[in-house]
């Protein structure tokens, strides 16, 4: 036989023990005339019985319950001394810590990067910061560049002075 | 002489080391048997998790102010803390089967069983057999339940609560939680069909 389904949330309410006490006489009433609503009420209370006495909540031992005891409270102690601790430190909120952490990488890394500068891609050599040697070594190195253009100057003064010694007065020239 | 409830929390808003004590003492076993419960019968996880929520509710007493009732505002810290606790271990296990050579998706959760103590069913040893079996299918068919229909479930079976308690410590509407254990119920009562029909 099947339970009435009208009834069923009531059946429901009454095997958990929370059925309102006045609907309760309808239902006693009900229950007597009603076959299946009897049999559902007394195979959901067989079912949670059988949960209950099956799976029963175990229970911590003595030796159990005294070591979760002193476990709690020591680390509850430890936990006030690091609170303590992390006052006396700036009184910085844990949550903060890691973003402080990540903030002065940053400015580590920032700050590294404009005291060097960005290095050129040519990377020329700049003469001031060369040794003295190395100086003369370089400025020798541009006379032997300029060497041809020194010869055609050489050349050209020579020039000059043959023109100017053909540019004497005709009137000299005669006397 | 017994310290009243209110005074003891009073004392451990205060920090007192023996409200402190007591207070553990008072309500270890209750919040272990939930534990126990929804950490799949697993004893150590059971007392990780009940010590977890003793630390909670301790550096959060101060925070209580009365406005409901203490032992809802206990209760709900230890039930969020299984639940949590849950979590972390199920997304620890997808993560480690990642891992696992020959592992498959649709591979069910490994879920602990820890044996109980053995029932004395008299002399019979039938008896004692089928309800060890019985045991073994109920903790298989509450498993497979959703962990909220679980949770509402155990609370109001083993832990005895009223809905509106339940509703409280859960955080959800009365309607809510009667919809969970009602569901609960009807699938257990499907699974175990054979051991509750006589």
């Amino acid at each position: 036989m099947k339970p009435c389904p009208d009834h069923n949330e009531t059946l429901w309410l009454d095997v958990y023990g929370e059925l309102d006490p006045n609907e309760r006489p309808a239902w006693e009433k009900h229950l007597e005339t009603c076959e299946g609503c009897r049999q559902e009420r007394r195979q959901m209370l067989r079912l949670l019985k059988a949960v209950k006495v099956n799976m029963p909540s175990p229970a911590l031992s003595r030796e159990k319950a005294g070591a979760l005891v002193r476990s709690i409270t020591q680390k509850l102690r430890e936990k006030r001394e690091e609170k303590w601790w992390r006052k006396q430190l700036w009184g910085i909120p844990n949550k903060f810590i890691p973003a402080l952490a990540a903030a002065s990488i940053l400015i580590v890394v920032f700050s590294w990067f404009s005291m060097k500068g960005p290095k050129s891609p040519s990377s020329m050599v700049s003469i001031s910061n060369l040794k003295s040697e190395e100086q003369i070594l370089v400025k020798n190195f541009d006379i032997i560049q300029n060497l041809e253009l020194l010869e055609e100057m050489d050349t050209l003064q020579k020039l000059v002075q043959v023109i100017d010694q053909g540019d004497v007065p005709l009137d000299t020239k005669h006397n | 002489m017994t310290l009243p409830d209110e005074e003891l929390i009073a004392r451990a808003q205060r920090d007192d080391p023996w409200a402190i004590e007591e207070f553990v003492c008072r309500y270890q076993q209750k919040a272990y048997a939930i534990a126990y419960h929804m950490c799949s019968g697993d004893r150590e996880e059971a007392q990780d998790l009940t010590q977890e929520a003793f630390l909670k509710v301790f550096q959060n007493i101060k925070k209580f102010r009365g406005d409901s009732s203490f032992y809802t505002w206990f209760y709900r810290i230890v039930v969020n803390t299984c639940l949590d606790g849950r979590r972390r271990r199920r997304r620890w296990e997808r993560i480690f089967s990642l891992w696992r050579p020959g592992h498959r998706e649709e591979e069910p959760s490994r879920e602990v069983f820890e044996e109980q103590p053995d029932l004395v069913e008299g002399n019979n040893p039938m008896a004692f057999l089928n309800g060890k079996k019985l045991t073994q299918e109920i903790r298989k068919a509450l498993m497979s339940l959703p962990g909220k229909q679980r949770m509402a479930f155990q609370l109001k079976v083993f832990q005895g609560m009223s809905i509106r308690e339940i509703a409280q410590v859960m955080g959800l509407a009365e309607g809510t939680v009667k919809s969970h254990i009602f569901r609960a119920t009807h699938s257990l009562r499907t699974v175990l069909k054979d051991w509750v029909v006589p």
